[in-house]
């Protein structure tokens, strides 16, 4: 604790805290809204079925800004996000009629919105300049995992009030974008929406393995990056 | 080993499925091991700093995306079939479609219709363009016809040189025409030249 003048944390809290990690990760976004939410969103989407399109505005209110954020986050740049997040909107409203309701519509949105991000992803990769480091990463994303550990350290700082420095923000950008876009997808997809594995895999359509590696690799990566720009300190003493 | 056990600490900390076991041995080196702590916290940052950074990018796309539904509104209203106007790019362009809008008369009227078939236009000039480039591609090379002044030497003119005195011309008579021999003199020494000529009577003009 010395370094940051972290309190010990006893265990049995510390245990409290990853059951807490534990329930709201994979649940992060999905249904966080709750099932009156999803009640809400039913109703909508019936509605916006029979031609009212206030319904359908009252949905894109409601997640065109969680879509944008997924969007940004797998093709880091703000035009093509926007792009996408506009086209699956489109896209939602032509296909309503096949929504069969068996997920929330954020769910089935969310669908739509990775696989125009990841099909962008494919489009847009012979095109993209790749420079030496990115291509290391790009062989790595597949490899295996046990080539190297985490770092057991945190950061220095509290990453949400360093990263209202502009400054920090722009390191951020660079470190997300330092990683391969595979990396990038399973990343935001986990953190942001919270999925697991299994559904990771199903969406990129590779083994669970895989999905596990890139995790792996990208949670890594990026906790190097963030040590290397927030400035880290080793703690939580026994 | 220590790499294995890091990829638990992943599993563990994202609800993954593990087995009784493992999930029993994680639980004791948490307990045991600040280093591990230490990995769970700082994956859990990872995931804040990642949740909070796109967060604040989409504040920072707050107008873009504020603008976006008029677009999309436009879009389904016209049952899909529209031209795409790209997310970013609609507010500008929404906005010169106004100001064409409440222009008035002809040239506003022919912009209008221009607009409407914009695509085709484009297409007309893409589609002319391949098929152009296609034939000057794959086309025959023409036989080239170099045109190509010769020069030759003139033709020598022959001009018949004066004999040193003129031949000495006897009549000869033959049976059934007529002759002459015809004697000429030889050049610089040389012997004379004795030529004989005679014309048969069948030869002869007929009458």
């Amino acid at each position: 604790v010395a370094a940051t003048g972290r309190e010990q944390r006893p265990f049995a809290e510390y245990l409290l805290y990853l059951a807490k990690v534990n329930k709201r990760a994979p649940q992060a976004s999905i249904s966080k809204n709750g099932s009156r939410d999803a009640t809400d969103d039913r109703e909508l989407v019936d509605r916006a079925r029979a031609g009212d399109q206030d319904a359908f505005r009252q949905l894109f209110q409601r997640y065109h800004r969680r879509a944008y954020s997924l969007a940004y986050g797998v093709v880091h740049n703000a035009d093509d996000a926007l792009d996408i997040v506009q086209e699956a909107f489109i896209k939602a409203h032509r296909y309503l009629d096949k929504f069969e309701g068996t997920s929330s519509f954020y769910t089935w949105l969310y669908r739509i919105v990775m696989n125009l991000a990841i099909d962008h992803i494919r489009k847009h990769k012979r095109a993209r300049h790749v420079d030496f480091n990115d291509a290391i990463a790009h062989l790595e994303q597949d490899a295996p995992v046990g080539e190297a550990a985490l770092l057991p350290k945190i950061l220095g700082q509290n990453p949400a009030k360093s990263l209202a420095r502009k400054q920090i923000r722009g390191q951020i950008g660079e470190a997300l974008e330092s990683l391969s876009e595979n990396h990038r997808a399973v990343l935001v997809m986990r953190e942001l929406e919270g999925l697991s594995y299994e559904e990771m895999a199903q969406v990129m359509n590779c083994s669970k393995g895989t999905i596990m590696s890139r995790l792996f690799h990208a949670r890594k990566n990026m906790q190097k990056k963030l040590l290397q720009f927030m400035g880290g300190a080793k703690d939580l003493k026994a | 080993v220590a790499n294995r056990d890091d990829i638990d600490l992943m599993l563990y900390l994202d609800g993954e499925e593990l087995d009784a076991d493992t999930r029993r041995e994680i639980e004791a080196e948490l307990e045991a091991s600040s280093d591990d702590r230490a990995k769970i916290e700082s994956l859990e940052q990872v995931g804040e700093t990642l949740r909070t950074y796109l967060e604040l990018q989409a504040d920072e796309s707050d107008a873009a995306l504020a603008g976006m539904w008029g677009n999309i509104e436009r879009q389904i209203s016209s049952n899909g079939v529209h031209e795409h106007v790209p997310a970013a790019a609609a507010p500008v362009r929404r906005k010169a479609q106004d100001a064409r809008d409440s222009d008035a008369g002809v040239w506003a009227a022919i912009g209008r219709w221009f607009d409407n078939y914009r695509g085709y236009f484009m297409t007309s000039a893409v589609t002319a363009g391949a098929v152009a480039a296609v034939i000057l591609i794959f086309r025959q090379p023409e036989e080239k016809v170099v045109q190509r002044t010769v020069y030759q030497p003139a033709p020598a003119e022959v001009v018949p040189a004066a004999l040193p005195s003129a031949p000495e011309v006897e009549e000869l008579e033959v049976f059934g025409g007529s002759g002459a021999v015809l004697t000429i003199p030889g050049e610089d020494g040389e012997a004379d030249t004795a030529v004989i000529w005679i014309t048969p009577d069948d030869l002869e003009d007929p009458i």
